[in-house]
């Protein structure tokens, strides 16, 4: 009997523990783990807080056909655009990268190629300062020592992800939401991560406002360093271009804060996207966003636009595809 | 691995119920693998070290049972100069580079010593503490030097107590290892409520009173008299009920798998004298020092002025043992000095001839509580001249502006409550009972709710696990 009730405890504590607390294993249950942590909104899954819960669904499939076959278009992308679907995207191929690897090649049969940069505010700093992996045409350097693996095998996020493995059903949620409840209401306090927006209808993850972090939208921003920015944008371009591009784009989804609180409590906008994007040194054409994105383009639990900032956005871009043929586009909205 | 994380629960669980399911042959090797795994969750690479000094104290012990007269002795040496040697590196090396740069810089020159960029292994002090009590053992004959590498490596590496004690003695550990430890429930029982009593402590007290203390203690600009006299208490009862809560999670996992460990703390702050409080803070570090210091200077057998300067000396190399920073060595210092007064006012001015009543004794317990306290201030400052500025506001009651507080007001009453109670939980209460099964679960369950609800879980690292 006791052996008995010593496995039941050993099997599932083994494989929660195993799957948890190694990257190695992560990886096998990585796109079920997001969805879990991530369904309610990445900010929620922080502060649990149930008056800002809302459903983040998965990217929706596009049932409409190509209309541009010959066009390839490549994107350079972050969660932003991990969000939406490849067959969103109305040219005839499409190769979807992060920014950790070097250009993907341009495709040899397509008429057009198009290559499209997105990164979302809080990463510009770290993501246009330093472009030599680009350059040296290499990913970027990460996993390469012995110490490195290791840290892989004894994952330093295990808690984040045991969590999620444990605590995903119905019951635990509850939990989760009366502590956030008796925090807030009782002791007046959320999660240390998360911010509330100046009207109490958003939540705003903490990077992007702490000035301590590069991240932040109110970290202060050099002159010297947008012209550092502009530099290694303009290499990237020209990049780009030997690589057998056609056309290359620069789009930068805001950080939520930064177009619904500009002046959050008292501290100043950096005004990093304007800096960037209406520098005049700036060779690469840009897609805009802060132009046309409001509060209602973002979900209220998650640092991401919504299902209708993605259509906005999809309208630019699938406008770029479609003018192909023609001429280089300017995007209106 | 944090004992308050979801991955030590887990990793519990697995290790403790394997354990019981193997042979008692194989379980030392389980307890060795899952100690490396606790060890590494840290900083893998730091395990290096941890195995080169095992297997120096091994072969070091080995050889001084072996040897005798001097080469005894050399051994002996060789294994200390070893353990203190990597203590020195990782732990003083940059802070006598610090100070030695300052004399450079007085003489208005550069100080030619490089910096080592190094992260000092978690729970070093510790470790290393208990190694050498190991060798000292077996060359004092106490001990019988252990033969079997594996569990030598145990004892050095045993997970509950690997990172923050208690600092064990080889007689009370390694015999444990060799001995069968059948499941019994009610020692399971026993331990389990020490730990869930034990991560209270930590996640409700400890890590709820670091809020005001951390917010106070780093802005001291701004705060005012009031709010760094109540952070200095609420520090008190904070790194207490952080480090006892360790060590009971500690001692609590430990007991369900049969292997006893010393306890650590007796309600210290229920003390009615200075060498009281000291007979009941972190025992395992007090008789450490004793046995493998203050007893080899002379001890009490030494003149009287010889014993003070022996008892102060203790004191600024256990201030020294916590940190390298002379706050930590001013609280050594001012602790050596309480003692010494204490003992000088029993001899020389108050000499007790009746049994102290009550209040008598509450006033002493408080009287103690309040140099207790004053001395943490230098242990929790981040320097000298802030420890220094933190007394000056307190002592000049700068009382004006107001408190500079991280809590609304419930969150103020309800630290005070959760203090209370533990004190009434501590002086009535030492132990839990859990004979009963009913009270047991109702207990153990409660605790676990009220730690998950009210606690505050921000990857907060145990104070103790930086020595």
């Amino acid at each position: 009997m006791k052996k008995v009730l010593a496995y039941i405890i050993l099997i599932p504590s083994l494989i929660i523990l195993l799957l948890g607390s190694s990257e190695y294993t992560l990886n096998k249950v990585k796109p079920l783990l997001e969805y879990l942590q991530n369904r309610n909104g990445d900010t929620y899954r922080l502060c649990n807080l149930k008056a800002y819960k809302q459903q983040v669904p998965l990217p929706l499939n596009s049932k409409t056909p190509p209309s541009k076959p010959k066009v390839h278009v490549s994107l350079i992308g972050d969660s932003f655009s991990w969000k939406i679907s490849r067959s969103d995207y109305q040219s005839g191929t499409f190769t979807h990268s992060t920014w950790r690897r070097p250009i993907p090649p341009a495709d040899p049969n397509a008429e057009k190629n198009i290559l499209i940069f997105e990164t979302t505010e809080r990463f510009c700093r770290e993501r246009f300062g330093d472009i030599s992996h680009f350059v040296e045409n290499k990913r970027k350097r990460e996993d390469t020592t012995t110490m490195d693996k290791l840290k892989k095998v004894f994952s330093f996020n295990a808690e984040d992800n045991l969590q999620s493995i444990l605590f995903f059903d119905p019951i635990s949620l509850f939990l989760r939401e009366q502590k956030a409840a008796i925090n807030q209401q009782w002791f007046g306090r959320i999660d240390e991560n998360v911010y509330i927006s100046s009207n109490s209808k958003h939540l705003y993850i903490k990077e992007t406002i702490d000035t301590t972090e590069i991240t932040s939208s109110f970290k202060y921003l050099s002159d010297a360093e947008v012209n550092a920015m502009v530099s290694n944008l303009n290499a990237l371009f020209d990049l780009a271009k030997k690589e057998g591009y056609n056309e290359v784009y620069l789009s930068i989804p805001p950080n939520k804060v930064s177009v619904m609180d500009p002046d959050f409590e008292g501290l100043q906008y950096n005004q990093l996207i304007v800096r960037v994007e209406q520098h005049p040194a700036l060779s690469m054409p840009v897609i805009p966003v802060i132009s046309w994105i409001t509060a209602d383009d973002y979900y209220i639990s998650d640092t991401h636009w919504n299902r209708k900032g993605i259509e906005k956005w999809m309208r630019l871009v699938n406008q770029i595809i479609e003018n192909q043929t023609t001429q280089p586009a300017t995007p209106v909205l | 691995m944090l004992f308050n994380s979801l991955q030590f629960i887990l990793f519990f669980a697995v290790v403790t119920c394997l354990y019981f399911l193997l042979r008692q042959q194989h379980r030392w090797k389980l307890l060795l693998m899952a100690s490396c795994y606790f060890y590494m969750v840290f900083k893998p690479v730091y395990i290096l070290i941890l195995l080169l000094t095992i297997v120096i104290d091994y072969f070091a012990g080995i050889y001084i049972e072996k040897s005798e007269g001097a080469r005894r002795k050399n051994y002996l040496v060789i294994s200390l100069i070893t353990n203190l040697g990597i203590l020195a590196i990782f732990k003083y090396y940059n802070f006598f580079n610090d100070n030695v740069g300052w004399l450079f810089n007085l003489w208005g020159s550069e100080n030619p010593i490089p910096y080592l960029n190094i992260i000092l292994p978690i729970g070093l002090s510790f470790h290393t503490f208990q190694a050498m009590s190991y060798t000292i053992e077996v060359y004092r004959g106490h001990q019988k030097a252990e033969k079997h590498f594996g569990i030598y490596a145990l004892y050095v590496m045993y997970y509950p107590q690997l990172v923050a004690g208690p600092i064990e003695r080889p007689q009370n550990l390694l015999p444990q290892y060799h001995q069968h430890h059948f499941f019994e429930w009610e020692r399971t029982k026993s331990g389990l409520m020490m730990m869930a009593f034990g991560l209270f402590k930590k996640v409700v007290v400890a890590d709820r009173l670091a809020l005001f203390v951390d917010h106070s203690y780093n802005n001291i600009n701004d705060s005012n008299g009031l709010s760094l006299l109540i952070a200095t208490v609420f520090f008190a009862f904070q790194i207490y009920c952080d480090f006892s809560g360790y060590s009971e999670i500690a001692i609590g996992a430990s007991r369900i798998m049969g292997i006893e460990l010393m306890q650590n703390f007796d309600r210290p702050y229920q003390s009615k004298t200075i060498s009281e409080f000291w007979r009941r803070w972190h025992i395992s570090l007090s008789s450490w020092f004793r046995d493998y210091l203050y007893i080899p200077l002379g001890g009490n057998r030494v003149g009287e002025f010889k014993r003070y300067f022996n008892l102060f000396f203790v004191f600024v190399v256990s201030g020294f043992w916590h940190g390298a920073n002379w706050t930590f060595l001013i609280w050594g210092f001012l602790h050596g000095i309480y003692l010494i007064i204490a003992q000088l006012k029993d001899k020389y001015i108050f000499k007790r001839i009746r049994k102290a009543n009550w209040f008598e004794n509450l006033v002493s317990m408080i009287f103690i509580f309040i140099i207790a306290d004053f001395a943490w201030i230098f242990f929790r400052a981040n320097n000298v001249t802030d420890a220094f500025a933190i007394i000056g506001k307190i002592s000049t009651l700068s009382f004006e502006n107001p408190i500079l507080s991280p809590y609304n007001s419930f969150e103020n009453i309800f630290c005070l409550i959760v203090i209370g109670v533990l004190y009434i939980k501590e002086f009535y209460l030492p132990v839990i009972d859990t004979k009963s099964n009913v009270r047991f679960w109702f207990i153990f369950v409660l605790l676990g709710f009220l730690s998950y609800i009210f606690g505050v879980f921000n990857s907060n690292q145990f104070i103790y696990f930086q020595f």
